[in-house]
């Protein structure tokens, strides 16, 4: 098992904005991950910073051994990114963008990508300005996988597609995961349909990382836990408290702990990934950060 | 990347090569008609104009093709417009669309897309302009030789505008307008922008060198002769940029009109020998301040010297601009 990506302090600033801070991260070879976060928490820019199309501002990153901005050369073969907007060239056709790929990259799998693109009935003859959305989501993802990159960046993929549109491309994906030996990391907001795909998911909110960790540990390490009110400090003393609200009567919160909560006070309910993925954003949103809330309770 | 370079320019490549052809055509056509007025108006036998009918014959041609300095002045625009139609959306283009998080990221690297990019574009565009510098030259030959000899000063090779379409100033000044609409793109990334700063900067670089900087390059020569030598100008080469011309006492004071000194003259009466006795009698000479034709080279060669520089200056801030900085 090698990892494929291992940054460090990784940061990004733009004046003086941090859109991305203290991001250390390994991903694996040949995981699939879900990057999760509200708009505006750095998902595009970590993605970026993977691909070499942003140098970072602090800490270092590599991509299949080596830095991709500064050592584009070595690693461009390796990384396959598609950005949110899925720019092509719009006046070149489907199959004038195949060429294209076939001129720019020394492994691609021409074959395989006229094949996919034909079984789903996109035609490669039309300027790319007038494909439908979805065909021409189906392009993009197609030049990227043709590529035969080790890793696969995707942002925001989804965010643009009907919900047929949605299914079939997520169902790309999962062939090509099946296929092809390859990491694949695809941001989006959207969690559900992820499961399906991805095998390990990070969370980013407000510029930082605040969970890494497969999906399988993500579901049996999270609880929706309800108990007596006024005991949210005890609660906190042996799990770490995501989020919580109290009424006069009762204390619900979700808490993240490697162990099980034998506290009979406290009745324990399994949650799903999209519960999990909505309590840490709900945690980015209100004004007692994770960090302030141990001073609040 | 060649393949790309091709698809993506294609369209201003034929563009570019018919624009090309149809100036050829138009100076083909030109030179037919001029090689027939010298055979009409016997022309060939005139090497030196002295007779009054050679120089009657002369002086209609040129009065016949005074236009043609208009047609040379757009020639001059045409590096201007190649580099703000072409240069300037090369790399803005690919910023406003977004397309440049395509283009980067097949398994080419900035730099050689960007080089690939500009160094056939900025070859194509020269190739063009040393095409029309050719076909230019070879066409208004004769007309040249006819103004030559006539000591006109308005169509040689030496002065503006024809310098500025001869030797290799056209192909510099193109190479620097695609170096400026380039540039310019690369750090506006906003098409419109980088093509009213091109305009700018080709106006800004070339009126002032036109203007201010090749006629103080070099001091110019002067030439004096008796003041009864007819006309003194046919003393210099043929072809010379004519800076002045007047008349210099023995003290050296100089007077760009003869009335201006001579008046005394004026009561020896309407014989032309006495006249000239009695302006001779003040120790006047005429003198011609001028360049000679030779040194054409000298300043194609600063000045096209000068603008290849300031483009590989601007070349290398674009790929700076593309190769170090934030997408």
């Amino acid at each position: 098992m090698t990892e494929i990506v291992m940054a460090e302090g990784l940061g990004k600033r733009y004046g003086g904005q941090w859109a991305l801070r203290d991001c250390t991260l390994q991903v694996r070879s040949q995981r699939a991950v879900a990057l999760v976060g509200p708009n505006g928490a750095g998902k595009t820019t970590l993605l970026q910073l993977l691909a070499g199309l942003l140098r970072p501002s602090e800490g270092w990153v590599r991509v299949a051994g080596g830095a991709p901005f500064q050592e584009a050369g070595r690693v461009l073969p390796h990384v396959a990114f598609v950005a949110q907007e899925q720019p092509l060239y719009r006046d070149f056709t489907g199959a004038e963008l195949l060429t294209l790929g076939a001129h720019m990259n020394p492994r691609w799998d021409d074959r395989l990508v006229r094949e996919r693109l034909r079984s789903l009935g996109v035609p490669l003859d039309r300027p790319v300005a007038r494909l439908s959305g979805g065909q021409r989501s189906q392009v993009a993802l197609a030049l990227s996988l043709a590529k035969q990159a080790e890793l696969v960046l995707l942002d925001e993929p989804l965010a643009s597609l009907d919900p047929l549109a949605r299914q079939e491309f997520l169902q790309t994906l999962m062939e090509t995961l099946s296929e092809a030996p390859m990491t694949l990391v695809l941001s989006s907001h959207i969690v559900g349909e992820l499961e399906r795909v991805c095998d390990w998911l990070i969370i980013l909110t407000a510029a930082y990382v605040q969970l890494s960790v497969s999906i399988e540990e993500a579901l049996a390490t999270h609880q929706r836990v309800v108990g007596p009110a006024s005991r949210l400090d005890t609660l906190a003393s042996f799990a770490e408290v995501i989020v919580a609200t109290e009424t006069p009567r009762q204390t619900t919160a979700v808490v993240r702990t490697s162990g099980s909560i034998f506290d009979p006070a406290w009745e324990v309910h399994p949650m799903t990934l999209e519960e999990i993925v909505l309590a840490y954003l709900t945690q980015a949103r209100s004004p007692s950060r994770r960090q302030g809330w141990d001073a609040a309770v | 990347m060649s393949w790309l370079v091709w698809r993506q320019h294609r369209g201003e490549l034929l563009f570019v090569s018919g624009a090309v052809l149809f100036v050829a055509a138009f100076f083909v056509v030109v030179h037919t008609l001029l090689a027939q007025s010298y055979a009409d108006m016997g022309i060939g036998a005139c090497d030196g104009a002295t007779t009054d009918t050679c120089r009657n014959a002369l002086n209609s041609l040129l009065l016949n093709y005074t236009w043609m300095s208009l047609v040379i002045y757009a020639l001059l625009l045409t590096p201007a417009l190649l580099g703000m139609f072409v240069a300037a959306p090369l790399v803005a283009r690919e910023f406003e669309a977004g397309t440049f998080r395509f283009a980067w990221m097949q398994s080419v690297t900035r730099s050689q897309w960007f080089w690939a990019k500009v160094l056939a574009i900025a070859a194509a565009s020269a190739l063009a302009a040393a095409a029309v510098t050719a076909t230019v030259t070879w066409a208004l030959e004769p007309l040249v030789r006819v103004d030559a000899l006539m000591t006109l000063n308005f169509l040689i090779p030496m002065t503006f505008p024809l310098f500025d379409v001869s030797g290799t100033a056209l192909v510099a000044t193109t190479v620097l307008a695609i170096a400026a609409g380039t540039f310019f793109g690369a750090v506006s990334k906003r098409t419109v922008l980088a093509m009213v700063l091109t305009l700018l900067v080709f106006a800004g670089v070339r009126i002032p060198m036109n203007s201010y900087v090749r006629p103080n390059l070099l001091p110019p020569l002067t030439l004096t002769a008796p003041i009864s030598v007819n006309n003194p100008l046919q003393l210099v080469p043929l072809g010379s940029w004519l800076r002045g011309t007047g008349f210099i006492d023995q003290q050296g004071n100089t007077y760009e009109l003869l009335a201006m000194v001579a008046g005394s003259c004026n009561q020896t009466g309407n014989e032309p020998s006495a006249f000239a006795r009695c302006v001779d009698g003040l120790g006047l000479r005429s003198y011609v301040v001028y360049e000679p034709p030779d040194r054409f080279w000298i300043y194609q060669g600063i000045e096209s010297g000068t603008y290849l520089a300031l483009a590989l200056l601007l070349f290398l801030g674009a790929w700076w601009q593309v190769r170090y900085r934030n997408a």
